[in-house]
């Protein structure tokens, strides 16, 4: 195939799309709509998976210490515990601390902050403890043993044991996951099928120029060409038209939502989530889409 | 040049269209195809375009039996033959100009060559003020006359002309018909299938009648009798 060739097949696809102008957008509507729902649902399923993570983390086990055990120790109980490669962060809570925390947490009851004041540092009645962070809720168990055996049992008081509330959480999460898994694979079957369809209606609309294309002398590919062109354009065009809209509620919404979900927003990088990056998936997968339903569609009317 | 074999078409709903032709066309031959309605003669200019097979038979273009052709190689055969369809057959999203370009775009000419050309033709066809004109804003004689135009722009060596002259004027008529002859006179093989008998008498060439799908004269110097 030669430059000149080549340069008419552009120029053909480039005529059919802008004198098809209806067929055209037509197709291009629902072609934005394809890949608005696509990257929505991906966009929502970063958005849970964030917030997930962000309730995953701020599950924390508590462990307080019996009066009188020296700092010294509970020190190095801190750093056996942090070396644990589950374990995502340690906090050594003093006494001292405890008690300033619980004069804030009721800081309108005079009454009870006063009888907490009677005491002096060295009969402070609030126990130290070590508030550890595990990377997975999986784990939570496995540090609640560790303070269980008996080599570190003698020095712990109580251990908060949420085992309850992480077994709940998990399940929702797990079903969360589920469920938006196959959320996202049904929708964006759906849309695909129905761009897919109407791509063919506006081929389906044309056969009848396929035919007089084929009868004047036209090879396959110098007929096919135009038309993948024109499916490729129904894929930037699309995408442009999807960012257009997509872009502007990300951001008036996004600060919204973060400060409603008590999450960070910009995480979302961390999902692959970029703008540029989001922007380059949307007219790939526009490009790819459009291109494979019009040669799909075409392919049945250049039988003649 | 052109060889029917014992040629029979029945249509998928089992009508029978031709049966039975055995026909030579040498090279250079203007032949007139007369008949009725639903005579055939269409389904007859089809078998030879490869817009439909026979259903028995064979049909040879310079020895090559065209049934045989595969899909991907059928547009050589069609650059080397010029078709004027009975049902026209324009592009509707192109002018008139581009629908004449387009059957020489398909070959790879250059573009210089396709705007003499087609400036050329159109003013043979007298339409070089309609020339950006879309299909629907020309009247039925204009359209019959850029699908003429059209399939003269490539210089065919076969020219099938199915009832180029249903809706023009009897002084159109005449011209298009003279146009034709002029066309045939410097070599290429003209098909005219027709109903108007008076074009076909002023020839004064080769006509093969058909009835009922059967060919029912062929003489050399015939008139229009059906
Ligand atoms: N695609 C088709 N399917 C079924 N039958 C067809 C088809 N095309 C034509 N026929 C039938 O075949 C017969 C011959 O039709 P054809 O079009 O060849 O006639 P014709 O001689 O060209 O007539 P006209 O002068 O009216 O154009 C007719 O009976 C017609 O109804
Ligand atoms: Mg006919």
């Amino acid at each position: 195939m030669n430059s000149i060739t080549l340069f008419r097949i552009l120029k053909n696809g480039v005529i059919n799309y802008s004198r098809n102008f209806w067929l055209s957008l037509a197709a291009t509507s629902i072609m934005a709509i394809t890949l608005f729902t696509v990257s929505s649902l991906l966009i929502i399923k970063a958005v849970t998976d964030i917030s997930l993570k962000t309730i995953e983390d701020k599950v924390d086990i508590s462990v307080y210490f019996k009066l009188g055990v020296p700092e010294a120790i509970i020190k190095q109980i801190q750093d056996q515990v942090d070396s644990f490669p589950q374990v995502k962060s340690v906090n050594y809570i003093p006494s001292v601390l405890a008690r300033e925390k619980f004069k804030e947490l009721h800081k309108n009851e005079p009454l009870l902050i006063e009888s907490v004041e009677q005491f002096s540092d060295e009969e402070n009645p609030f126990p130290a403890s070590l508030a550890i962070r595990v990377a997975s809720l999986d784990d939570y168990q496995n540090i609640i043993t560790v303070f269980q055996a008996e080599n570190l049992n003698p020095y712990v008081k109580k251990i908060t044991d949420k085992r309850d509330v992480v077994d709940r959480l998990q399940k929702i999460t797990d079903a969360i996951k589920k469920i938006g898994i196959v959320l996202t694979i049904f929708f964006s079957a759906l849309t695909v099928i129905v761009l897919f369809n109407t791509i063919r209606l506006t081929i389906y609309n044309r056969r009848e120029e396929i035919e007089i294309m084929r009868l004047v002398g036209a090879s396959d590919s110098y007929i096919r060409g135009p038309f993948l062109i024109e499916g490729v354009f129904y894929g930037l065009t699309g995408a442009v038209l999807t960012a257009a809209l997509l872009y502007p509620i990300l951001y008036f919404l996004g600060p919204r939502l973060s400060s409603f979900l008590e999450i960070d927003i910009t995480k979302l990088a961390d999902y692959g989530l970029n703008i540029w990056l989001l922007f380059g998936a949307l007219v790939g997968l526009g490009v790819v889409l459009g291109a494979i339903s019009s040669l799909i569609a075409v392919r049945k009317y250049l039988k003649i | 040049m052109i060889h029917f074999d014992n040629v029979t078409k029945i249509y998928s709903n089992g009508t029978l269209a031709l049966e039975g032709l055995d026909i030579e066309i040498t090279p250079g031959e203007f032949i007139s195809i007369v008949g009725k309605s639903g005579a055939g003669k269409s389904t007859l200019l089809k078998l030879i375009t490869r817009e439909d097979i026979p259903t028995e038979g064979a049909i040879y273009i310079e020895k090559v039996d065209i049934a045989k052709i595969r899909a991907k190689d059928i547009h050589f055969l069609r650059r080397k033959m010029g078709v004027v369809f009975q049902d026209i057959k324009l592009l509707p999203t192109r002018t008139a100009f581009e629908n004449i370009a387009y059957a020489l775009e398909v070959d790879g000419s250059p573009n210089s060559k396709i705007k003499k050309e087609v400036a050329n033709i159109l003013e043979l066809v007298g339409l070089e003020s309609k020339a950006e004109a879309f299909p629907d804003q020309l009247s039925g004689g204009e359209k019959q006359r850029v699908a003429i135009a059209r399939a003269l722009a490539h210089q065919p060596i076969l020219l099938l002309a199915d009832e180029p002259t249903g809706n023009l004027d009897s002084v159109n008529a005449m011209e298009i018909l003279e146009l034709l002859e002029k066309i045939n006179a410097l070599g290429t093989t003209v098909i005219l299938a027709t109903h108007a008998s008076e074009l076909v008498n002023k020839i004064k060439k080769r006509v093969i009648a058909l009835d009922e799908g059967r060919v029912v004269s062929d003489v050399v110097q015939g008139k229009y009798k059906i």
